[in-house]
Order: structure tokens, then C-alpha cells, then sequence
């Protein structure tokens, strides 16, 4: 397991290489946190020791309206935070929108983050934006499609990049990769982290019916930077993602094996639906800190006895 | 001794004169106005985060010094029932009684088993007998609590939270140096003109009445640090709510903002002072100390040795509350003269 790498260079799948220099294992570790939301707003001070870092919405806070930057001032004076993304649309193939670029790449520099992250998706086709996460289809155009928006939005920030798995209810009958080669590929072909959604990862191998695990074994571990989770629920047979509920004893069992075959550098259990008080989320949060502690001690002596 | 009155600077022309005294002023004010500024470190230090044990009280002292503490501390009472409002009297005593409404200590308690500072010590042996709410800031009793915040003001200081009185003190003993300059200097151009029988000198007075008003002005400042300033609007950010304890009563939020023996008034009264309380359970002792609150608790100007504004209106040496505001209205009234150049 790569503990410390500095990423070679890596031939993509049109033969133009692709040279990293940076080294993802010198991230700041942040702990585990919660996706900001509105209502936590208050009780994240009394409960603050319980939550290592937030993760905002970045499209809340570009060009805000006064109370909002308010909010954001708070929020940075008092907990490391990392801007996260939702409609960069880094997976169309008209482009990025410029002004939401600049923007975020504003927010990015007033933020400073240690890393920020978006979506392996579309959100926005023929100019109109859909208003959802959309996967993509899993082809060597895709795949370049995302190099050049990537690139792009890479030119504008100096922030190191993480890429989230959505969930798909959709395959696209020309797939020409299997989920674990196309995280890859994107890995590999773009100076990017992987922000790992252990629920969507979850989701999609029993809506998809493939092998969670296996699919993990396959990414990169040096470069799972950070991870999502959440519970989700089950309609006519189908996990949703609906972000609405406890997280599952599943997603519990698949976050731990996560952590013990990657270095992940921050935990976010994220809630959008049926948010509950703070304090009725802060038993997750424990439990994931206690499972990150436990990994990071299970390491550092394999290390040990490595060394011995 | 002829070159006293015969000399470059008295024979010059009155309104190039004029134009040499306001650009020394403006330069002076432009230079205090500097000192003023770097005066303010804070910046240099990351925001302070607000911890996870939030004392009302001291975030009173931030917000509006001793004042603010010592209206923390008789809300508190209130709530807790250990101050209670003296009935109204009715006939012949209702028109000869004080037309405030008066507060007096109970000696019972609502069964709160919050501990006594001596912060609510001071407040409620001022009430053993009826007062009006706004008699609780005497001189006697702002010395007394002054001395329980010292410990605070000087941890602000450290924490530069707060302007360091010394710093400030440097810089008002500077500009008043340099007003006395300035003010001499007009004065003595004055003087030449009249020797002259020049009597044109309506502008040279209105600069020499404008020039103490803008020094003070220049170094007229909050009290609190560009740190203290974030740090309190941080924490009125994140208690939010509690601006309307009213509306956080009727939410019934004092689950969600319960820290220890801090109650929801108390906590709002602290962050936010008495105009949280308006249309609360507490309503009484926002009438009460509306007045004095609007008055004294925005802590404007404040610099050299002063301290922030009192309450109350007792005025006391070390108060300069609304003084500043004060100033500041008066200096507006220089417009309109008119009148020649100087004579030369």
C-alpha cells in the first residue's frame, strides 16, 4: 500500500502523458466532519470538539448575498473547510461556463482549502442546465472529454482537485469500462483525487449487482483522498441515494474496509433530507472517527513491525 | 524682536495662508488617522474561535464593557426571580412616586441553581432596596464591577481583541500635541492680522474652531480590534436566533442552545444585549434599559484611557459613551461661515 507517492507520469488512452508532481500523501489529515448544512449552523459550537472539518456547498457561497458571506466568514474563522462543487459539469462536452469557474476559483483562493472537490458527472447539456447529477457514459471520449475540462478548471485554481462517484440509475450501453477502470482512468489521466462515495459505491454494486470490494481493490489507493457517507433507503427494490436516513450497517462494513485498504485524509457523513438536530448525528461522527483512529493505528504499527 | 511680526510666514497673503493651515491639518488628521490604524494589530493574529463554553457575561464586557456586565447580571436576576419589579402604585402614591418603574431584590429565587458571581452580588445588593433599573450604573457600582472585569479587559488586550489603552494613550497624547501646534499656529496668524488691523479673518477662525474636531475625529475609534469586531460578529452570526429571544422563546430553542447553566435570555442577553429582549418574557427590562442601552452601550469612541460608555448616563470620568457622538455633532456645525481671506 503506497503510504507516500509522488504519481509517475501516466499515459492516457490517447497516448499524451499526463506528468503529476504532486505528492497527495503530504494532505492535511482533517478528520471526520459533516456536509454544512443550514440548520447545524448553531449547534456546531457546542459540539464543535466532535467535527474535525465542514464541507460546503461552494455554489452557496460564490458571489453571496451579505448573510451568506457572513455565515462563510464564521464558518472559516472556526473549522477548516473544503468548497464542494455540484454544478462544474465537468463532464460536458460543450465546455465549462467560464463565470462559474472564475467563481469558484474565487471562493477557492478565499477559502484556501487543503483540497476541494466535484463530481465524475454532467449537469449541464446544450446550454441548459439540468439541475442533476448525471453520470457519464464510461468511453474513451468521456474519458477526454473530462481531461480538457479538468485541465481547464485546474488552470484557474491552484487547489489540489478531488473527484466524487455519483450514483447511477442509468448504464449507457456503450460503456466501454467497468466502474473501477473508468475511476482509474480519470485517476490516472488527470492530476485528481478521488473523493470516494462509500454510499454511492455501495448504491450502484447492488443496484448494478457487482462487487463493492472488488471495485475498490482496483482504484488507487494513494489517491482516495477524502470520503462520503450517508443512508440512504430502498424503493420497489432500488437503493436511492436520498441522503435521508442513518447509515446503514452495509455502508458501515464497506467505510471500514475503505479505511483500512486507503490513507483517506478527511471523513464527510453528509444529510440533505430529513436533517436531524446536530446532536442526533454526532454518534455516526464518533463512530467514523473511531473507525478512521483505528485504521490510522492499524497502519502505523504494520509500519512498525515492517520496520522491525 | 521685529522679525516676530515681520517675517515670511506673517506677511503672507491671507488665503495662501489659509491653504498652508488646512493642508497641515489635513496632514496631521491624515497621519493620526494612520497611527490609529496601525495601532490595530489584530489582524496579524488568526480570528479567534469561539469556544465550545460561551460566557455571557464576558461577551458583554466585549461587546459594551462594564456597563453591558452589569446589565447582564440584573437581566439575569430578573429571570431568575431574585430581582423582581415592584408593584405599581395606585392614587395619591402612583402621583407622587418616581414615574420609572422600580426593581427590587426578593430575596427567594425562581429555583435556578446557577452559583452567584460577584458580578450578581454587586447588582443585587443594589436592589435591596426599590430602584429604578437604570440607578444600578453609579460610579460606586461601575468601580466595583471594574474590578471584576479587569481580569477580562486585560485577556482581551492580550488576545487584541480590544485596542491596548496604551497604545492608544501614546497616540491621544501625540494628537493632542499636535493640536495645540496647529491651534497655536492659527493663533498666533491671528493674532499678526488683528496687530494689522486686518479684520478678514472669519476663515481662519472657523479652521482654527475645525481643527481640534477633526484631530479627535482622526482618532476617534471603535473600541474593539478589527479581531474583537470579527470575533463578536461571529458569535452574533452563529446564535443568529437568540437576536429575537422572543421568537427563540416561542420556538421553544432552549434545548438546542442549552450550555450548562447558561440560560436562553441570559445567553442572548450576552450576545446580543438588551434589544434581544424586545417583546420576550423579559419585555420589562428591555423598556427599562432601552434608553440607556441606545445611549451608552455602542461603545463608539474610545481612546486614550477612557472606557466604554456608560449605561446608564451616570458619566462618570472614565466614561465617553455617547461623548464622541457628541463631538462629532458638533463639528458638523462649521459649514456655513463665510467671510474675506485673512488679513496678512
Amino acid at each position: 500500500m503506497a503510504v507516500a507517492v509522488v504519481v509517475g507520469d501516466a499515459v492516457d488512452a490517447v497516448g499524451v502523458a499526463v506528468e503529476a508532481s504532486f505528492s497527495w500523501a503530504t494532505l492535511p489529515c482533517l478528520g471526520v466532519g459533516v456536509g454544512f448544512r443550514p440548520p447545524f449552523l448553531h449547534d456546531l459550537f457546542s459540539h464543535g470538539a466532535s467535527i474535525g472539518f465542514l464541507e460546503i456547498v461552494a455554489d452557496h457561497y460564490m458571489d453571496p448575498l451579505p448573510m451568506k458571506r457572513v455565515e462563510r466568514e464564521l464558518l472559516r474563522n472556526n473549522f477548516p473547510l473544503i468548497p464542494h462543487g455540484l454544478a462544474m459539469s465537468l463532464g460536458s462536452a460543450e465546455g465549462l461556463d467560464e463565470t462559474y469557474v472564475r467563481q469558484f476559483a474565487k471562493l477557492v483562493q478565499e477559502l484556501n482549502p487543503g483540497w476541494c472537490s466535484d463530481h465524475i458527472a454532467f449537469t449541464r447539456a446544450g446550454g441548459i442546465d439540468i439541475g442533476h447529477l448525471t453520470p457519464l457514459p464510461k468511453t474513451r471520449v468521456a474519458l477526454r472529454v473530462l481531461r480538457d475540462n479538468i485541465r481547464r478548471f485546474q488552470e484557474s485554481i491552484g487547489t489540489p482537485l478531488i473527484l466524487e462517484n455519483i450514483t447511477e440509475n442509468i448504464r449507457y450501453p456503450e460503456d466501454e469500462y467497468s466502474d473501477a477502470d473508468f475511476l482509474c482512468e480519470v485517476c490516472m489521466q488527470n492530476d485528481v483525487g478521488l473523493l470516494l462515495d462509500v454510499t454511492n459505491l455501495y448504491i450502484n454494486s447492488i443496484n448494478h449487482r457487482f462487487c463493492a470490494t472488488e471495485v475498490l481493490r482496483r482504484l488507487p489507493d494513494d489517491r482516495i483522498v477524502q470520503l462520503h457517507f450517508v443512508g440512504g433507503h430502498i424503493e420497489e427494490g432500488v437503493w436511492i441515494d436520498s441522503h435521508s436516513a442513518a447509515t446503514q450497517q452495509e455502508i458501515w462494513e464497506l467505510l471500514e474496509e475503505v479505511l483500512a485498504y486507503a490513507k483517506v485524509k478527511g471523513i464527510i457523513l453528509e444529510r440533505d433530507e430529513q436533517i436531524p438536530p446536530l446532536v442526533d448525528l454526532i454518534p455516526e461522527l464518533e463512530r467514523a472517527s473511531g473507525l478512521l483512529e483505528q485504521s490510522t493505528t492499524r497502519r502505523v504499527s504494520s509500519l512498525g513491525d515492517d520496520r522491525a | 524682536m521685529g522679525w516676530v511680526f515681520d517675517n515670511p510666514l506673517a506677511n503672507m497673503y491671507g488665503p495662501a495662508f489659509l491653504v498652508l493651515f488646512g493642508l497641515l491639518i489635513a496632514t496631521v488628521v491624515i497621519a493620526l488617522r494612520w497611527m490609529v490604524v496601525r495601532a490595530d494589530r489584530s489582524l496579524e493574529l488568526e480570528p479567534l474561535k469561539i469556544s465550545k463554553e460561551v460566557d455571557p457575561f464576558q461577551i458583554a464586557f466585549l461587546r459594551g464593557g462594564d456597563s453591558e456586565v452589569i446589565r447582564t447580571a440584573v437581566v439575569d436576576l430578573v429571570e431568575r426571580g431574585e430581582i423582581v419589579q415592584v408593584a405599581k402604585e395606585s392614587g395619591w402614591a402612583s402621583f407622587l412616586g418616581a414615574k420609572s418603574e422600580r426593581w427590587v431584590a426578593s430575596g427567594g429565587d425562581k429555583g435556578r441553581s446557577r452559583p452567584d458571581t460577584r458580578i450578581h452580588q454587586i447588582a443585587l445588593e443594589h436592589f435591596q432596596i426599590p430602584q429604578s433599573a437604570e440607578s444600578v450604573f453609579s460610579d460606586e457600582n461601575k468601580s466595583r464591577i471594574h474590578r471584576e472585569t479587569e481580569s477580562w479587559q486585560q485577556w482581551m488586550e492580550q488576545e487584541k481583541l480590544i485596542f491596548d489603552r496604551e497604545r492608544l494613550a501614546r497616540v491621544s497624547s501625540i494628537a493632542t500635541a499636535l493640536s495645540v501646534g496647529l491651534i497655536a499656529f492659527g493663533v498666533y496668524k491671528l493674532f499678526v492680522a488683528i496687530l494689522n488691523e486686518r479684520y478678514n479673518i472669519g476663515f481662519l477662525v472657523v479652521l482654527l474652531a475645525f481643527c481640534p474636531i477633526v484631530i479627535l475625529l482622526s482618532i476617534t475609534t471603535r473600541r474593539l480590534s478589527k479581531r474583537g469586531q470579527t470575533y463578536l460578529r461571529d458569535l452574533q452570526t452563529a446564535y443568529r436566533p437568540l437576536q429575537k429571544l422572543r421568537q427563540a422563546e416561542e420556538e421553544n430553542q432552549s434545548t438546542q442552545f442549552a450550555f450548562g447553566d447558561v440560560s436562553l435570555p441570559l445567553l442572548a442577553m450576552g450576545i446580543f444585549g438588551v434589544q434581544a429582549l424586545r417583546g420576550s418574557s423579559l419585555n420589562p427590562m428591555f423598556t427599562a434599559y432601552q434608553a440607556s442601552a441606545s445611549a451608552g452601550s455602542g461603545c463608539g469612541s474610545s481612546f486614550g484611557v477612557s472606557h466604554c460608555g456608560s449605561g446608564g448616563g451616570g458619566g462618570g470620568a472614565a466614561s465617553c459613551g455617547g461623548g464622541g457622538d457628541g463631538g462629532g455633532g458638533g463639528g458638523g456645525g462649521c459649514g456655513g461661515c463665510g467671510g474675506g481671506g485673512c488679513g496678512s
